[in-house]
């Protein structure tokens, strides 16, 4: 599961491109939260989303890169990832990119950053439950 | 003497007080039964979302002893953290990883818990369509299915949620840019009835309602079941009906702990949902003459139109599905919201490095609207290596219908001054200055399309003739006694509208039919609902 995990951290750099006012990658618990997610999804999509991610990893070989995903520079990772959103496996890869997006601006400091205070919706939503006697 | 009316308005819609607490919650977890256990109730209903716990409740109040099996979970609100990355884990199926396969791939998220999907949707409330119900009669002999006849079980359903209409000011800045764009074109449109009490607009609604403001059937259904005798059992996984000389006598349900629960009875209702109730079915072993079980899915595909604005939009504060428009509903088109916190809009904003970036650094600015087509196209639910296998392709009509919704909506989108618009059809770069060219130009195909939808219907179709649908009239599977569906299954096409007030109309009806007793009377008639153009 590490190197899944650190394919998936690899990916996720590239595709969210952490800056500005958003926190780095290392400082959210995107990747921690990989592991969870496969947790709670069936084998079979568990065992396919780590076999996608480890052909995340190889594609670049396989395309002309010339390297494996993690050791390409991070333009030539962009244009791979590119690359296969214009190929057949554009469903796949978008697929990764999204749970990679999902896992980044699912942290609370991106969360927090971006402008969302989940934490004040729950507060507010249990004083009403509390008040006025709701589920 | 005329019925009382129901308030719809604001009143209705904000005031938070009146919820309805059981003496008791009759919950019996699955995962504590280890050995076997053995009940004896008069109805064993399988699944609890809005088909199966209408059903229970209105069984149970009618002198039924109700025995309600549940996959998934019973969750306190206290559990719903308005983090959309962690409710998908909880709440969803398959941790909201269920899809389609064809073309295109089509991610299609359930709930998985008490409440089913009504526990995770948008709480939209429209009753079936009165051009629906006609062609269903014409079609399907379904001669009951008349509007002034299904009149009372609607106004139940609606009076139980408390169905009323959003207020302008908790509609959210999405829904007013949209509304801003509609007028300014002169479409039909207004803002959505939903089924809420005291709604303060936390925006995540599809992730499970922290203020326990949405009347999913989990709090409103289900405890009144139980306050009338009925018990829930989570965590138990019904496997096999026991069929008997052309009638169903028993249920027996696998449970989290390892054992099993078997419940003898003389009625099994059946409501898993689209998805998995043709599953359990035809495990029996049933016949079924029309070859339509596990066929005949519409699933209500939809897809998001994002625009960039001037003014701060955002979409994570107010009801996310707060506004519609229906010009176009005669065609198919039905317009929603589609709102939600960041996560949730960076999970599907298209672009990948430094573009992704720019364009969520503009979140605030961002709006998205949905578009849902009523699907000619027909997909099949099947099993692939004992998983389900859910296959669809989207025709040509639907395709060229969904080009025609992107284009209706970029059109309104620059109508309500947007700069920037982005269509979700894969090779059409971002459309600026009110130029819709890139995208009439374009050629698109159904896999060009990033598309996803909520809806699974038809697998289990109600209909008059056993050589053409798998359910009767009255949801009785055709040929087995004491067998009924009473979910999305039975409903025997795309709606074009959310399904969930006819699926829980339906289920009402089938639980007054089985119980012998006439229509409700007296149940209050709506202040005011939408009439669809």
């Amino acid at each position: 599961m590490r190197r899944e995990a650190d394919v998936f951290a690899c990916l996720t750099d590239a595709v969210v491109a952490p800056g500005g006012g958003l926190p780095p990658l290392a400082e959210t618990d995107a990747v921690a939260f990989l592991a969870r997610y496969l947790a709670a999804s069936p084998r079979r999509n568990r065992a396919g989303f780590r076999a996608l991610l480890l052909a995340l990893e190889v594609g670049p070989l396989a395309l002309g890169f010339g390297a494996r995903l993690r050791r390409l520079a991070p333009a030539a990772r962009l244009a791979y990832l590119q690359r296969l959103e214009r190929s057949p496996a554009a469903p796949l890869a978008e697929m990764l990119e999204a749970l990679a997006k999902l896992s980044y601006y699912g942290d609370e400091g991106v969360m927090a950053a971006v402008g969302y205070d989940p934490a004040a919706v729950v507060e507010r939503g249990r004083r009403l439950r509390r008040e006025e006697g709701r589920w | 003497m005329s019925a009382p009316t129901r308030p719809t308005g604001t009143g209705a819609y904000t005031d938070g007080t009146g919820t309805f607490h059981p003496p008791e919650r009759r919950i019996v977890r699955g995962a504590e039964i280890h050995g076997e256990r053995r009940v004896r109730v008069d109805a064993c209903v399988i699944g609890s979302g809005a088909g199966g716990a209408v059903a229970a409740k209105e069984l149970a109040e009618g002198g039924m002893r109700v025995a309600i099996l549940e996959e998934g979970d019973w969750h306190d609100t206290d559990e719903f953290t308005a983090r959309p990355r962690e409710m998908l884990r909880l709440l969803y199926r398959d941790a909201g990883q269920v899809a389609t396969l064809g073309e295109p791939p089509i991610v299609l998220p359930l709930g998985r818990a008490v409440g089913g999907t009504t526990l995770v949707n948008s709480g939209t409330c429209f009753r079936t369509p009165p051009r629906v119900l006609a062609r269903w009669r014409a079609e399907l002999g379904l001669e009951a299915l008349e509007e002034e006849a299904l009149e009372p079980f609607f106004r139940r359903v609606e009076r139980i949620l408390n169905v009323a209409q959003v207020p302008s000011e908790l509609a959210g800045e999405n829904a007013h840019v949209v509304r801003r764009g509609a007028e300014r074109l002169g479409w039909s449109g207004d803002f959505l009835y939903r089924n809420v009490r005291g709604c303060v607009g936390s925006g995540v609604c599809a992730f499970g309602c922290p203020s326990g403001a949405k009347q999913h059937v989990g709090i409103t259904y289900v405890p009144r079941a139980w306050a009338a005798g009925a018990t829930t059992y989570t965590g138990a996984r019904a496997e096999r009906i026991e069929i008997e000389h052309g009638r169903a006598r028993a249920v027996t349900a696998r449970t989290r702990g390892g054992g099993t629960l078997h419940v003898a009875c003389d009625t099994v209702i059946v409501a898993c949902g689209a998805i998995h109730t043709p599953l359990l079915l035809r495990r029996q072993g049933i016949r079924d003459a029309s070859g339509q079980l596990g066929r005949n899915l519409a699933i209500h595909p939809a897809t998001g139109v994002r625009a960039f604005m001037d003014e701060e939009v955002d979409m994570w504060r107010g009801v996310p599905q707060s506004y519609y428009v229906d010009e176009f509903a005669g065609e198919g088109l039905m317009f929603e919201g589609a709102a939600g916190p960041p996560d949730y809009m960076a999970m599907s904003m298209p672009g990948t490095g430094a573009l992704h970036r720019a364009r969520m650094d503009r979140a605030r600015q961002l709006s998205t609207f949905g578009v849902m087509v009523a699907d000619t196209s027909r997909g099949a639910v099947g099993t692939l290596a004992g998983a389900p296998r859910i296959r669809y392709d989207l025709d040509a009509h639907d395709t060229a219908r969904f080009r025609r919704g992107l284009e209706l909506l970029t059109e309104l989108y620059w109508a309500a001054g947007a700069r920037e618009v982005i269509v979700p059809v894969r090779g059409v770069p971002p459309l600026r200055d009110g130029d819709s060219g890139p995208l009439r130009r374009a050629r698109v195909r159904a896999r060009d399309l990033e598309l996803m939808a909520f809806h699974p219907l038809g697998t289990a179709a109600m209909g008059a003739d056993p050589a053409r649908s798998v359910v009767d009239p009255n949801g009785c599977v055709h040929g087995v006694r004491g067998l009924y569906v009473a979910d999305a299954a039975a409903v025997p096409g795309a709606l074009g509208v959310n399904p969930q007030i006819t699926i829980m109309t339906l289920a009402t009806r089938l639980a007054f039919h089985l119980l012998g007793a006439p229509a409700p009377a007296g149940e209050p008639a709506p202040e005011r609902l939408p009439a669809l153009a």
